[in-house]
């Protein structure tokens, strides 16, 4: 442990040579008297020795959800009484005390062991480590201080909640292996398709018998098979807009959470692109083990600054399949990204951007200048979702008044018109 | 309240001609008082100025051995006391249920002992002040052990 003076100790001990020098200069012994006990207090509070303070910290869980509340406890023990040590722990971005103190001061006795229980809220996705407990111990007269660091940490993983959905945006391509996307293609399956004259080769049991009678000659029902796709989230970590307790980077990362979630439910294959300061990529897979892959790379995003200009060029190609569905999850802020989303759609990847408003976090001027200002960059925007949608890849916004479901109906009738236009 | 308390004690017991000094010096030791719960710095010259304003008083009406120096200890003392604390309830860490009242007691029984202790400075003070010499020796003692104790306090652990 460190040791550290008070600061009364300097002023006190200043003090007290100051009114035994004025005493002795003015010939004064009521001086002296004054200076007496500043004088014993400062001789008997540098005498304090560190004392042998232990701590343990103890956690329930290494795994929570958004808006959990965690049980821990700070164990303290003590070979010596201490007349005050002051606990804490610190507790990292996205836990906040729902319960307990923290710090706390506490007179420990000799031999004396104490349990701090304490309730902790998560209330923000993030992987952290937890557990460093800091302690101040004093005595009696607290001029010096003896302050330690016990580092118990441990890492605790808060996963985004996810968000409701109950449809979501169906690829334009699906792939070759057995999912629960209706294909466009005909094969074998549920969904009826069309009808066509009977081949040579055709199974019995597809001849539509009412059919068959009305032209008078055998006529089969064609289906659509059910086939898995590609997914690609693709998320923008290249900048946000943010005040101090929320920002876009924590919704994205929310909205990138459930549809990864909810399209691997669908037995889809997802893969991961943060496309910012630093590339993380996943490639497509599925199953429990990608769900857990996927989040843990969510929660390792962050905003990196960076002047370094990327393009699509640097993601490897492996993690953007042909024929893959690339969800965009971006607030639309940095030309480097609007840039490889552009070009993506260029490369006729088929693309749906789930635009991240950064509006409700700004707080714009209220003079006639600020106004316009702002005017002229919602146009900016406006202009640029409608470029996108000009490629033909569908912009949902999302902010307060809008919801992921309500957001992702606006991509499906749009997608739905634009395939209309497209025949 | 405390210092402001102790100013104006001074202020009454103080002489016509020492009143203006002790009242002026009494109330910036007060004002420094106050600023030396966020600026810590300050205690020393918030108690410098409120044993000045003693000082003025003994200087100017230069009484024969004034006891009321031990009252002028204790206020010091408990000053500075209240001050610590203020600070450290200024802080974020709370006591423990049952624990708030210690540092009050601890408080009052500093200020008691420094008035017993400034009382005995004075009784000592006041038999070697018939025996001619005692008094410079008290004095270069006192100034002695106080130069070892702001030595100790200033030196490194373990040096």
């Amino acid at each position: 442990m460190t040791r550290a003076a008070d600061a009364r100790l300097g002023a006190y001990a200043v003090f007290a040579a100051a009114a035994l020098v004025a005493a002795l200069a003015l010939r004064r012994t009521e001086l002296a008297a004054i200076a007496a006990p500043f004088a014993l207090l400062v001789a008997l509070g540098v005498r304090a020795r560190p004392p042998r303070l232990r701590a343990w910290f103890e956690l329930d869980r290494e795994r929570a959800l958004e808006g959990d509340v965690l049980d821990a406890t700070v164990t303290v023990r003590t070979d010596q009484a201490v007349d005050r040590v002051e606990v804490g722990l610190a507790l990292p971005d996205g836990l906040e005390l729902a319960e307990g103190r923290n710090p706390v001061a506490l007179r420990l006795a000799n031999g004396e062991e104490r349990e701090l229980p304490l309730r902790l809220r998560c209330v923000r996705w993030s992987s952290v480590e937890i557990g460093e407990v800091w302690l101040r111990a004093r005595d009696h007269i607290g001029l010096v201080r003896f302050e330690g660091r016990i580092d118990r940490r441990r890492p605790l993983k808060i996963y985004p909640t996810a968000e409701r959905l109950r449809s979501l945006v169906s690829p334009a391509h699906t792939q070759a292996t057995t999912g629960s996307e209706v294909a466009r293609l005909r094969g074998e399956g549920l969904e009826f398709a069309d009808t066509r004259p009977f081949v040579p080769g055709d199974r019995v049991r597809t001849i539509n018998w009412r059919a068959t009678a009305r032209r008078g000659a055998l006529v089969v029902n064609e289906r659509h098979p059910e086939r898995n796709a590609d997914v690609v989230v693709f998320l923008d970590s290249f900048a946000e807009a943010r005040t101090s307790d929320e920002g876009t980077l924590e919704q994205a990362v929310r909205t990138a959470a459930t549809v990864s979630r909810r399209y691997l439910e669908r037995r889809d294959r997802v893969g991961l692109v943060a496309f910012g300061g630093i590339l993380r990529w996943l490639e497509p897979g599925g199953g429990l083990v990608q769900q857990y892959r996927l989040v843990d790379a969510l929660l390792e995003t962050g905003v990196e600054f960076s002047y370094a200009w990327k393009d699509v060029d640097v993601i490897p190609a492996r993690t953007l399949p042909p024929r893959a569905l690339v969800v965009a999850v971006t607030p639309l802020l940095d030309e480097r990204s609007i840039g490889a989303l552009l070009d993506l759609c260029g490369r006729g990847h088929d693309l749906v951007v789930l635009e991240i408003s950064p509006e409700p976090f700004l707080e714009p001027g209220s003079d006639r200048s600020d106004l316009a200002a702002l005017r002229l960059w919602r146009l900016q925007r406006a202009e640029l979702r409608a470029r996108f949608e000009r490629l033909g890849a569908a912009v949902a916004t999302l902010d307060d008044d809008v919801t992921m479901e309500e957001a992702l109906e606006g991509v499906r009738a749009y997608r739905r018109h634009a395939r209309l236009v497209q025949r | 309240m405390v210092a402001v308390g102790t100013a104006l004690w001074l202020a009454v017991v103080a002489s016509s001609d020492a009143v203006g000094v002790v009242v002026g010096l009494g109330l910036v030791g007060a004002a420094l008082t106050g600023a030396a719960v966020s600026v810590s710095v300050l205690l020393g010259p918030a108690l410098a100025a409120l044993a000045g304003a003693y000082v003025a008083l003994l200087v100017i009406d230069d009484p024969p051995l004034d006891t009321r120096a031990a009252g002028v200890a204790m206020a010091l003392v408990v000053v500075g006391e209240l001050v610590g604390w203020a600070r450290e309830l200024a802080g974020a860490t709370r006591d423990e249920p049952g624990n708030a009242w210690r540092r009050p007691a601890w408080i009052a029984g500093v200020g008691m002992g420094a008035l017993g202790l400034a009382w005995a400075v004075l009784a000592v003070a006041d038999l070697a002040r018939v025996q001619g010499l005692a008094i410079e020796a008290v004095g270069a003692v006192a100034a002695l052990a106080a130069l070892l104790v702001v030595r100790r306090g200033t030196a490194r652990p373990g040096a």
